[in-house]
């Protein structure tokens, strides 16, 4: 049984399928995935997730709302948030990082940049 | 002169002879005890100097004892130090190899990365029949997967005289919307005919309507439309190794998803399109 649970939130099946097959390349690691933050919101609350990926542009709710739902939630509000977008600007990066993100990686992604990111935010 | 007195007749006076006598011995007697203390000297002296001799071989035999102890721990350094050397080398073969190892781990760790994009772009490209889904995946890969910031799919469209190439999808950059482009014609033209790709240094062209990259899709032998990137994403600098590779890939795969969405679309779906097989 898995000890970390990752939920990656992408609304692209691409970016998802290719999130979660770097993902996979970490010991005791398992992924939920979820197509935008609203679906995002409904995994949350259905089980305990020791990470959050996210992308910011999604359809419905966007990463930026679900970073801020995420921190005034009673059980994931001190869960490690990773952002992965398409967006560079730093006044975007800012905006995400004073909302609770943790780590901002933009797109396109290097897998061994992801895993080395996430496995500083689980302390592995 | 006693002898001369005897022989002469004479006879010596008793007296003189005891006083002799006494003379005699008395000196025997203190030349004895001069001799005596004499030898006592020289012998007591002989002990000192065998004493002296017996405390030299003494310190004589501790230094060569530590003389050999010396030696014995020079010789133990001298092997510890040829040990040392071998560790050494061993150890700095051990570190190259290490090197070596993670060298080849971090090629490893890219190919592998680069693969992972090829088979999830392939697998997507391939995993919709719908032009709309063939459009969207192609969107994704040069959005997501390359960090085009803005491009643009041309197809061929056969026409009197020549054939042109129109925009059947445009992201950010509204400027192609309702343009053709005629074949053989400019950048994107030319590599429509030619069927090479056209890859500009983004250093260089940075923005703007040139194409920065033109990737003609080929089916069998003929060029179905032209991919063209005009724009990359600010924090994407240069085209690398598996845009390169991605790029092929695209050259193939997308103009094979194109074709066979289109038809497919055409057919009337999956059983109708089953059914072109049983011609077979």
């Amino acid at each position: 049984m898995a000890e970390y649970t990752c939920l990656v939130v992408e609304d692209s099946p691409m970016m998802r399928q290719l999130i979660t097959f770097a993902l996979s390349r970490i010991k005791n690691l398992s992924v939920v995935e979820a197509d935008d933050g609203v679906d995002g919101l409904k995994k949350l609350a259905q089980g305990r997730f020791d990470i959050v990926i996210t992308d910011i542009n999604m359809p419905i709710m966007d990463g930026l709302k679900l970073v801020k739902r995420i921190r005034s939630d009673a059980i994931h509000k001190d869960v490690p948030i990773m952002i992965i977008t398409t967006e560079g600007a730093e006044e975007d990066r800012q905006r995400a990082l004073l909302l609770g993100a943790n780590s901002y990686i933009t797109k396109p992604i290097q897998a061994p940049q992801v895993i080395s990111k996430v496995k500083e935010l689980l302390k592995m | 002169m006693a002898e001369d007195n005897k022989r002469e007749g004479k006879s010596e006076d008793p007296l003189n002879l005891t006083a002799k006598r006494e003379e005699f011995l008395d000196n025997f007697f203190k030349r004895g005890a001069h001799f005596t203390t004499e030898l006592l000297g020289e012998i007591d002296s002989l002990r000192k100097r065998v004493s002296n001799l017996s405390d030299e071989n003494a310190n004589l035999q501790t230094h060569l004892a530590s003389d050999d102890a010396i030696r014995d721990l020079l010789t133990t350094i001298e092997k510890l130090e040829e040990d040392k050397h071998k560790l050494r080398t061993r150890m700095k073969d051990a570190d190259n190899e290490n090197r070596n190892y993670i060298d080849r781990y971090a090629v490893v760790e890219a190919e592998l990365d680069g693969m992972a994009n090829l088979y999830v772009a392939s697998f997507q490209l391939h995993g919709t029949l719908q032009p709309e889904g063939v459009l969207s995946v192609l969107d994704q890969m040069l959005m997501q997967f390359v960090g085009a910031a803005s491009f643009a799919i041309f197809l061929r469209q056969p026409a009197d005289g020549t054939d042109l190439l129109i925009p059947v999808h445009a992201f950010h950059c509204d400027s192609v919307k309702g343009t053709t482009v005629p074949w053989n014609q400019g950048i994107i033209g030319e590599s429509a005919a030619t069927q090479v790709s056209h890859v500009g240094d983004p250093s260089i062209s940075r923005g703007g309507d040139e194409p920065l990259a033109c990737i003609p899709m080929v089916l069998g032998n003929e060029t179905v439309g032209v991919i063209v990137i005009f724009e990359l994403l600010e924090q994407k600098e240069k085209f690398v190794e598996i845009d390169y590779e991605l790029f092929k890939l695209l050259a193939l795969h997308s103009a094979s998803a194109i074709v066979g969405a289109g038809l497919f679309s055409k057919t009337g779906g999956i059983a109708a399109s089953l059914n072109e097989y049983k011609r077979l």
